[in-house]
């Protein structure tokens, strides 16, 4: 659980969210598209 | 050591303003709405309070308001305010508002991250984030429509996982693929102007509250998530309006079930589906006045914000 552990303040969670998020919106377009 | 005495400098050189001037830079845009709204909406008002031809039943629209016939708006009525129409509405604004609350969940957080918290990647990340503006929503929803098939890999995926033993199939009208298409669909209009409005939010104000011994959260709670108020309500107005006349998520995800039926389906049935362009000219015009009560809540809202800001 230390790897969750944020001491430094870094927003980690948010960083997660938001690049899960940016796979969310473009990888069915480019799957689709068989890119 | 003096410091140089500040000039004001009046800009306007003691002359009252020429409003007029700067007034015929709306011209433009006045004209443009004139020509494509306020146009428009008189036709459809024109359509819904006109008749139809008894025999080939296209519409014949009344441009004299004088001679307006409200008879098809009031049977209209009748059917949303307590028949089968008023369901649709209903079932409407619950996929809205629970889309709604599905893009709070998602876009607030990135819109956070890449205004407050990302500084090296954060051109990267407007740059992911503008992407989806550059293809278009019909592809987008088709994406999906292939994604959800009997074969497609949100199957495959889950049966792999273990998830599923036997495939499902999601297209044939629940509730929860129309909701997860309308987030998946607006979402990115949701993000962009919160984004603006938490990237405006002085550091300053919130440094302040950290030293003054606010936690993290209590700071976010206090100081953010207040001034980002305005921001929120511009982007919820900003998805809310387009998702409430949409109609092709529900007919691409679900093959227009009527389970899922939203108030576009009704339009575009009434005005192409069917001979019936007075029913749904009404009905645009009772969505219209639905969301104007919407428009002018969040018109109070802001100015009142505004003002108390100013003071």
């Amino acid at each position: 659980m230390s790897v969750l552990r944020n001491r430094h303040g870094r927003a980690r969670w948010l960083a997660l969210v938001t690049w899960l998020y940016v796979l969310w919106s473009l990888v069915p377009v480019l799957v689709a598209v068989r890119i | 050591m003096n410091s140089p005495a500040v000039v004001q400098v009046d800009p306007t050189g003691g002359r009252p303003p020429r409003t007029g001037a700067w007034a015929a830079f709306a011209m433009p845009g006045v004209g443009w709405l004139i020509a494509l709204f306020v146009v428009p909406v008189y036709a459809v008002m024109a359509v819904a309070f006109g008749s139809v031809d008894p025999i080939l039943r296209t519409p014949q629209p009344a441009w004299n308001p004088l001679a307006w016939n409200f008879s098809a708006m009031s049977s209209l009525l009748d059917r949303v305010l307590g028949g089968d129409l008023g369901k649709v509405f209903l079932r409407t604004f619950a996929f809205v508002f629970l889309a709604l609350v599905g893009c709070i969940a998602i876009g607030y957080p990135v819109a956070y991250f890449v205004a407050r918290k990302a500084s090296r990647t954060r051109g990267v990340l407007l740059a992911l984030l503008v992407l989806p503006f550059w293809i278009s929503y019909l592809m987008r929803m088709l994406a999906w429509t292939n994604l959800l098939q009997q074969d497609g890999y949100v199957n495959r995926v889950l049966q792999w996982l273990q998830v599923m033993d036997a495939p499902r199939n999601w297209l044939d009208g629940d509730w929860p693929t129309v909701v997860i298409g309308l987030v998946y669909g607006y979402v990115p209009f949701f993000i962009l102007p919160l984004y603006s409005a938490l990237e405006r939010i002085d550091g300053r104000l919130i440094e302040a509250g950290r030293d003054l011994g606010a936690s993290a959260l209590r700071t976010f709670l206090r100081i953010t998530l207040p001034l980002s108020i305005p921001g929120l309500m511009a982007a919820s107005v900003i998805t809310i309006l387009p998702m409430c006349g949409d109609y092709y998520t529900n007919s691409y995800l679900t093959s227009g079930s009527p389970r899922t039926e939203m108030v576009g389906n009704q339009i575009e049935y009434f005005l192409r589906g069917s001979s019936q362009p007075q029913t749904g000219a009404s009905l645009v015009l009772v969505l219209m006045a639905f969301l104007l009560v919407l428009m002018v809540y969040y018109l109070r809202t802001t100015l009142k914000a505004q003002r108390e800001s100013e003071r």
